[in-house]
């Protein structure tokens, strides 16, 4: 049994003197808001610095909006085919006994690792012109180079992990008790995963896709390799933002990188959320135990 | 406190309060340990004990009242600078070294020469038997092993006083039994001032020379483990310190009695209090042996063990739990549903009718 | 799950399925180019001075950064851990940044503001670093600065404080607490974000493309060499650039695996 006292959070009789606080403090912020906090402000500023006006009319340019669908077409494929994969691959590692789950794991890091050029490299080198596939693609006439599938191929390879790493740690730490008590309680295997599962899983799942969501959006790399960066055809919004900065564009650049910053900053804003939601439930259930 | 024994005086506290936000740890908590005593901080979760023993070790600030180590006053000094060794509760060693490391590192610390700390960390292995598991690492002991190493860690730099925070809480009831005795049986070969914390009555009343009884941040009682025992100050020492039964003693010219034993009440203002009576202190008698005793039923007997436990109810409607020997439990012929009488062989009132 | 057997198998069938379509069959495919081009064609095609210099700015850079980002996220974790101060949490939320935003927008705001007109290069010339090598050092230092505090912040936010209690009463100063105490139980998980940051920084294409101006013998990097040849339709030279930074990227998860083991059993 612990003494109450240990519930309440110490002074740590180690961290120094005030003085000494401060000065750490001041640095570690200071970094931050240097490295992090002042390109994230220039997004903005720059994007308004030529009015409103500038920055909607900028956000209605014809390849700007293609160049958006396409992003988002490649986003929601990459998330759809992600979330199941992820869920299986962290079911197959967490849950099963079958061989090869260390290698699967290992595996899952390597899109997070490679340089995104490479991974680019890779498929050229399995549907490129020279590719493994050419003679097949050919005679059943599908292009994946240089087209949508490329894109969608590549925005897939980079976003792998995410769902799966995170849904993984979460089965990893629930482990498995809950769900053989389901199965004692006479529940199916079916019935195991839909109502055992499925609910503590579900917001590592969430903020997978969000993860997921995030990356492909702005997924540049592997995509500039495979799409061509044909514009108003395989052009997606990093690559027009990219192409927009380098014809000195720098208004129309910025402008088309605010909904990506916009999303960037709804992704942090959904994991704080989480974290504290989970946070909260803990607090809650403490409470509840402290009042019994 | 005026029960110190003779001889120097290692730990003097003086009126120290220690509150965590509205919460009261230490309110106004006077102590001294004598060199060379082994001291028990009992009580309950909450009752102030491991801050008592964190301000001595200096990890905890009071906010009043001083601490005097060995006659000086340490009240700002850091912990390095205390002489004391602690023993944490879950030992706190340091995973990343080996048990060698573990040990020799105060004297590491102090910057002591190589050979020296070999020759010591030596002798403490052997001291502690910890031969053959001076390369291995944390993870790789048992509990008790654990133990062991952490109190070799904590004596390495010779401290003048001992601290240890339930030493025996995380281990298992087999391991805590003999590890309790090995510390009495230390203590008294290198007589180390030590004080530790148990909220476990059994392990202070074994293993200590003197109990402090803590409870809300107050000292409830200070003595030997006969004298809390046997003479509880008020109803928490009494109570904390064993099983009780409770009955309504009634009150009559400065005496009070119960089942026909009377005792001097005086002060008593009322005209009943409540009597406190241990399970062993009470007799079982066959239904109508004495007019006085209190008429009662058997409602569960458990014959194991070298007491007989018996449950019953009285006619009152209270439960009652009395110790008696095999034998009288033999003789009585004790079963479910018998009538029979109690009578108290000793009781305790107290003060603090409001309890 | 005993009644899963099924399912389970489907679930690895799939896992593998997937994965050999995507991960295992591109490496066969960039392990059969690089073999088909031989070792001699591979070494010729990395000792080219432009290939070497742009392999060794890919690797002092990122390795520059990767370590500068070790020191620096290990003394946020330790601010965000264990201090208490106004804007806590924005600062916390501000480490993610990275992350999540994509590098191209991270490469054209990187550019904006050490540019000669930007925030910061107008302020000193020796500040606008855009189009020059501390350029790409700059943006890889932004793109791996999550890594290091990351990997670190659970870690010491774990570390119980007894563990520092015992040595603070054992005798050890503060720094003796840090040096002997704090940094070995970190070392796994500093090394672990160092790790990941190296394999992140010298992988980045989209911020470097954009801030470094691309010169040959100068700013040019290992991912956009081979990106323009590529271009070039130089299949064998880019897949030879690619062999090498791929090496090190497993190289690398491998090493991080063994750090984590590491970190199980006696830290």
């Amino acid at each position: 049994m612990r003494d109450m006292t240990e519930a309440i959070p110490r002074t740590h009789p180690r961290n120094g003197s005030r003085h000494a606080r401060r000065a750490t403090i001041a640095i570690a912020v200071s970094w931050i808001l240097l490295v992090l906090g002042a390109p994230l402000t220039l997004v903005f500023v720059t994007a308004f610095g030529e009015g409103a006006g500038a920055f909607f009319s900028a956000l209605s340019d014809s390849e700007f909006l293609h160049a958006a669908l396409l992003t988002m077409i490649a986003a929601l494929c990459a998330v759809a085919f992600n979330t199941v994969f992820g869920v299986l691959a962290a079911w197959t590692v967490a849950r099963t006994r079958l061989p090869g789950r260390r290698l699967i794991s290992m595996l899952l890091d390597l899109p997070v690792a490679v340089s995104p050029v490479v991974a680019g490299l890779m498929f050229l080198l399995l549907f490129g012109r020279q590719g493994w596939f050419v003679s097949v693609l050919e005679r059943i006439d599908v292009q994946i180079v240089f087209a949508l599938p490329g894109i969608v191929i590549a925005t897939i390879f980079v976003t792998m992990p995410f769902v799966a790493k995170e849904v993984l740690a979460v089965l990893q730490e629930t482990g498995v008790a809950q769900e053989e008590a389901a199965a004692t309680l006479g529940a199916s295997s079916w019935q195991v995963f839909t109502r055992i599962v499925v609910p503590n899983i579900r917001w590592a799942v969430f903020y997978g896709i969000v993860l997921t969501a995030a990356r492909a959006i702005g997924e540049f790399g592997a995509v500039s390799v495979l799409s061509g960066n044909l514009i108003g055809k395989t052009q997606t919004l990093p690559l027009f933002i990219e192409r927009a900065y380098v014809n000195y564009e720098t208004t129309l650049a910025f402008a088309a990188a605010v909904p990506l910053t916009m999303f960037a900053l709804f992704t942090i804003a959904a994991h704080k959320l989480i974290v504290w939601l989970s946070a909260r439930r803990r607090t809650l259930n403490l409470a509840e135990e402290a009042t019994l | 406190m005026s029960t110190t024994a003779v001889g120097v005086t290692d730990i003097a506290i003086r009126g120290v309060s220690r509150a965590f936000g509205e919460f009261k740890a230490l309110r106004d908590v006077d102590l001294e340990v004598a060199s060379g005593e082994l001291v028990a901080l009992l009580g309950p979760s909450g009752s102030g004990k491991t801050t008592l023993l964190r301000i001595i070790a200096g990890l905890e600030k009071q906010d009043a009242g001083s601490v005097m180590i060995a006659g000086q006053e340490s009240t700002g000094l850091a912990s390095r600078s205390r002489d004391i060794g602690f023993v944490f509760q879950h030992y706190a060693l340091f995973k990343h070294m080996s048990v060698r490391q573990n040990i020799g590192f105060a004297l590491k610390m102090r910057k002591t020469p190589k050979a020296r700390i070999d020759a010591r960390v030596d002798e403490l292995i052997s001291l502690f038997r910890l031969d053959g598991l001076t390369a291995r690492y944390p993870d790789e002991l048992s509990g008790g092993q654990r133990q062991r190493v952490a109190l070799a860690r904590a004596l390495a730099f010779e401290p003048r006083i001992l601290l240890l925070d339930e030493p025996f809480g995380a281990l298992d009831a087999r391991v805590r039994q003999e590890l309790r005795r090995w510390l009495r049986r230390l203590h008294d070969d290198i007589g180390v001032t030590t004080v530790f914390v148990t909220h476990d009555q059994e392990e202070a009343l074994e293993v200590a020379d003197r109990v402090v009884v803590m409870n809300e941040g107050r000292i409830e009682q200070i003595g030997t483990p006969e004298e809390v025992f046997s003479n509880p100050a008020n109803v928490f020492v009494m109570k904390f310190l064993g099983n009780v039964n409770v009955f309504h003693a009634r009150v009559e010219h400065g005496k009070a009695s119960v089942g026909g034993l009377a005792i001097e009440a005086p002060g008593s203002t009322s005209d009943s209090a409540r009597a406190y009576i241990r399970p062993h202190e009470m007799d079982i008698h066959r239904a109508g042996q004495h007019a006085d005793d209190i008429p009662a039923t058997v409602a569960f007997v458990n014959p194991v063990g070298a007491n007989v436990k018996v449950e019953l109810l009285t006619d009152a409607g209270d439960v009652v739990f009395v110790e008696i020997t095999r034998g009288s439990y033999l003789e009585l012929g004790l079963e479910r549903d018998m009538a029979v009488g109690l009578r108290p062989r000793v009781f305790n009132i107290f003060d603090d009718y409001s309890i | 799950m005993t009644g899963s057997r099924y399912s389970g198998t489907l679930a690895w069938g799939v896992t593998w399925a997937v994965l050999g379509a995507l991960v295992l069959l591109p490496l066969a495919a960039v392990t059969a180019k690089a073999a088909q081009a031989g070792p001699g064609g591979i070494i010729a095609s990395i000792m080219s001075p432009i290939a070497l210099s742009a392999l060794t700015l890919s690797f002092t850079a990122a390795l520059i950064a990767a370590s500068l980002n070790t020191v620096m996220g290990t003394l946020i974790a330790w601010v965000l851990v264990r201090y208490e101060f106004f804007g806590k949490s924005i600062v916390n939320s501000l480490v993610d940044v990275p992350f999540a935003l994509p590098t191209a927008v991270a490469g054209i705001t990187l550019s904006e503001l050490l540019g000669p007109t930007g925030w910061i290069g107008k302020l000193s010339p020796a500040l606008a670093v855009a189009y020059a090598p501390a350029g790409v050092l700059v943006a890889m230092v932004f793109v791996s600065l999550p890594f290091a505090v990351r990997a670190v912040q659970p870690v010491l936010a774990d570390l119980e404080a007894d563990v520092e209690e015992a040595a603070a009463v054992l005798g050890a100063s503060p720094f003796q607490v840090f040096a002997h105490v704090i940094v070995p139980t970190l070392r796994p998980a500093m090394l672990t974000g160092l790790a990941l940051g190296f394999a992140r920084a010298v992988g980045e294409f989209g911020s470097v493309v954009i801030i470094s101006g691309n010169i040959p013998m100068s700013t040019l990097t290992g991912p956009v060499l081979i990106y323009q040849r590529l271009e070039q339709y130089d299949t064998v030279g880019a897949t030879s650039v690619a062999v090498v930074m791929l090496s090190v990227s497993l190289v690398i998860l491998v090493a991080i695996s063994l750090l984590q083991g590491a970190g199980r059993s006696h830290a």
